[in-house]
């Protein structure tokens, strides 16, 4: 017994010790190696940085660039005033901007208003009311995603320009009052299908119907889920190009924002000049920033609703 | 005995059968409950459609209904200043779509052809390159390093400039006489340097996938988000088994995220080929590369709005949503390396 100890101690001391060494050697080399790695990364984070900023650089720049120095090749604007700059920032708030101004917003908030309530009352159906047919109904809503917008254009404009819609706002707005987004009905439908039953349960035995489960137990609940949908909805209303393109492009008086920027800058209306360069990017510097202040304030919520869009399949 | 008793008397009242039968209970009760239970299960279905009901109404008049009518329009001739509406529509027939594949296809210089093969070119370098290059840089930005959330917004940023101030300003970015790169490319490599980008044919569609560089930003956070999602414990195994940062990635990483790698995928298909209303201001900045920027769907907008063949422009339409039926169910049909998790 006791050689047997003695061996053992006698071989495993020594290796003890340089396993020790070993050990803080290979800790010591790691260590380096992390910090190189870490400069390594830091050092392509910046450069790619550079890269993302660079547009947003060329945007500011080209909105404070004096118009008559558009075309030169110059990458600070050789002269800054700042009645250029007015100039330029005042495009936006000119009587037709205005009014493009509040075609817009008035096509966003009814968008966000009917993309949340229709697409959470449908998805709690789907999810909680075990009605024949839902998951074809389901199947059908989901497979629209799939249809391309440019074969039911067609035919909508001649039925929209045959009621004199092509001449209001309605065919930017009245299709999501009835349909509410395939994807968004996807993604509420999953997130209520994560609220247990049991909550609702006890609504029931108090005889509460769907409406009032739906309105006091559910809606609460989704916020967050919500919260995403509007915020991504104002943004793609606000930014919308195709949509006003295909069925108001004919009528001045339903352009939005970002078609009447086209439209200025191909000097296509009864104003009387094309925007200039520095005029068409103050616009854009102007329409960036509800994007900036939505991302900023809701990040939280934006970033969960990309982690749920990741749990389709 | 008394036990018996009871046991019998607790039978004979737990049976009652016979004529003396007065406790039955009253022969409409079970047909009334059947009934009530029909009409319970009726309410429910009726339910559930009503609260459907915005969404499947508008599914027959926005989709379903134009859809049809797209398809009628496309078998006619369809003359939009025919004062009558009988004499709007004539001539059914398959004319409309003979004429696509035959006299039009090769036609010089706005064929059907050119612009279908234009546009597959555009969505396969377009969503190999979107694709990859943001899966890399998700790939990148995954590890842990302080600071990381400030570089993810500033990722994020150009992902916020409107769509068409964006064209605006990557139109003049890669101007080839004073855009920026091309001055900055000047200060870096004398006078000669310089790109031609929309100037020259060729390196149009180059320049159009290229300038995507900076949208990498929105797939790349919604990538991170996925590659959080891949449980810690699959990489300390891995890391147990003395496996390299390529191996966990091309094992463990990409396999987790196949469904998202899908579903980008396919409507990364979807959208590249219906690629059109962000071209406009492009085109209308370079009217010199008209051709060269002339997508499938570019086609159908000037047929319809310009020229006014709305049947043409109907059966043009259909095409492009058989194209995309096909290659939808080629992907769906090729899916098995997608991994849906272990329950499945």
């Amino acid at each position: 017994m006791a050689e047997i100890f003695e061996t053992t101690v006698a071989t495993s001391l020594p290796q003890v010790d340089e396993n020790v060494l070993l050990n803080e050697k290979l800790k010591r080399k790691g260590k380096r190696r992390k910090l190189r790695k870490k400069i390594t990364s830091y050092v392509f984070l910046t450069l790619f940085s550079v890269v993302f900023l660079f547009p947003i650089y060329c945007l500011l720049i080209r909105s404070i660039t004096p118009a008559e120095d558009a075309l030169k090749p110059i990458l600070w604007p050789e002269r800054i005033s700042g009645s250029e700059i007015a100039n330029a920032y005042g495009a936006f708030f000119d009587p037709y901007s205005l009014w493009y101004l509040r075609n817009t917003l008035f096509i966003c908030v009814m968008k966000v208003l009917g993309t949340c309530l229709i697409s959470s009352m449908t998805a709690y159906a789907l999810a909680k009311i075990d009605f024949g047919g839902r998951n074809v109904v389901f199947t059908i809503i989901i497979s629209t995603v799939l249809l391309p917008s440019m074969v039911t254009a067609i035919p909508l404009f001649i039925i929209y320009d045959s009621i004199g819609w092509t001449d209001s706002l309605y065919p930017l707005w009245l299709p999501i009052w009835f349909g509410g987004g395939a994807m968004n009905i996807f993604l509420v439908r999953q997130f209520i299908r994560g609220i247990p039953n049991s909550l609702s349960e006890a609504a029931v035995l108090d005889g509460a119907g769907h409406f009032r489960i739906y309105c006091t137990i559910i809606l609460p609940l989704i916020k967050p889920i919500l919260i995403y949908l509007a915020v991504t909805t104002f943004n793609g209303a606000w930014n919308d190009f195709e949509g006003p393109m295909n069925f108001v492009a004919n009528s001045q008086n339903s352009w939005t924002l970002s078609l009447a920027l086209y439209m200025r800058v191909q000097g296509n209306t009864s104003e009387a000049t094309p925007l200039d360069v520095n005029q068409q990017m103050a616009i854009g510097v102007i329409m960036m920033l509800p994007g900036i202040i939505t991302f900023a304030a809701f990040q939280k919520q934006l970033m969960e609703g990309v982690v749920m869009t990741g749990l389709k399949g | 005995m008394l036990d018996n008793y009871q046991q019998t008397e607790n039978v004979e009242f737990s049976t009652p059968t016979g004529a003396g039968d007065f406790v039955a209970l009253p022969p409409s009760l079970p047909d009334k409950n059947k009934s009530a239970k029909r009409w319970r299960k009726f309410k429910k279905h009726a339910t559930g459609y009503i609260w459907c009901a915005p969404v499947i109404l508008g599914m027959i008049i926005f989709t379903l209904i134009p859809m049809v009518l797209s398809l009628w329009y496309s078998m006619h001739d369809y003359d939009y200043t025919a004062f009558d509406r009988a004499d709007q529509l004539t001539n059914f027939g398959f004319q409309n779509y003979i004429k696509i594949f035959t006299e039009d296809f090769m036609a010089i210089p706005y064929g059907t052809g050119k612009s279908l093969l234009l546009t597959f070119r555009y969505a396969v370098f377009s969503l190999a390159f979107s694709m990859i290059g943001s899966y890399s840089l998700a790939l990148f930005m995954n590890q842990k390093v302080k600071g990381m959330g400030a570089y993810r917004v500033i990722y994020y940023l150009p992902c916020l400039i409107p769509s068409v101030a964006g064209t605006l300003l990557w139109a003049d970015i890669t101007n080839a006489d004073y855009g920026y790169l091309n001055t900055i490319l000047r200060a870096l490599f004398g006078e000669d340097a310089g790109l031609a980008f929309y100037s020259k044919p060729e390196s149009v569609l180059p320049t159009l996938i290229l300038t995507g560089v900076t949208s990498l930003g929105g797939s790349m956070v919604m990538w991170l988000a996925q590659m959080k999602n891949v449980p810690e414990e699959l990489y300390e195994v891995a890391d147990l088994d003395g496996a390299n940062y390529l191996y966990k990635t091309f094992k463990i990483t990409i396999p987790m995220t196949t469904p998202m790698i899908f579903y980008q995928l396919l409507m990364g298909i979807i959208g590249a080929l219906q690629i059109y209303s962000g071209i406009y201001p492009l085109r209308m900045k370079y009217s010199a590369a008209h051709e060269e920027l002339y997508f499938y769907c570019v086609k159908i907008y000037d047929t319809f709005h310009q020229s006014h063949e709305y049947a043409y422009a109907c059966a043009l339409s259909w095409v492009l949503f058989v194209i995309i039926g096909l290659l939808t169910l080629v992907v769906f049909r090729t899916s098995k390396w997608v991994f849906y998790g272990e329950e499945q």
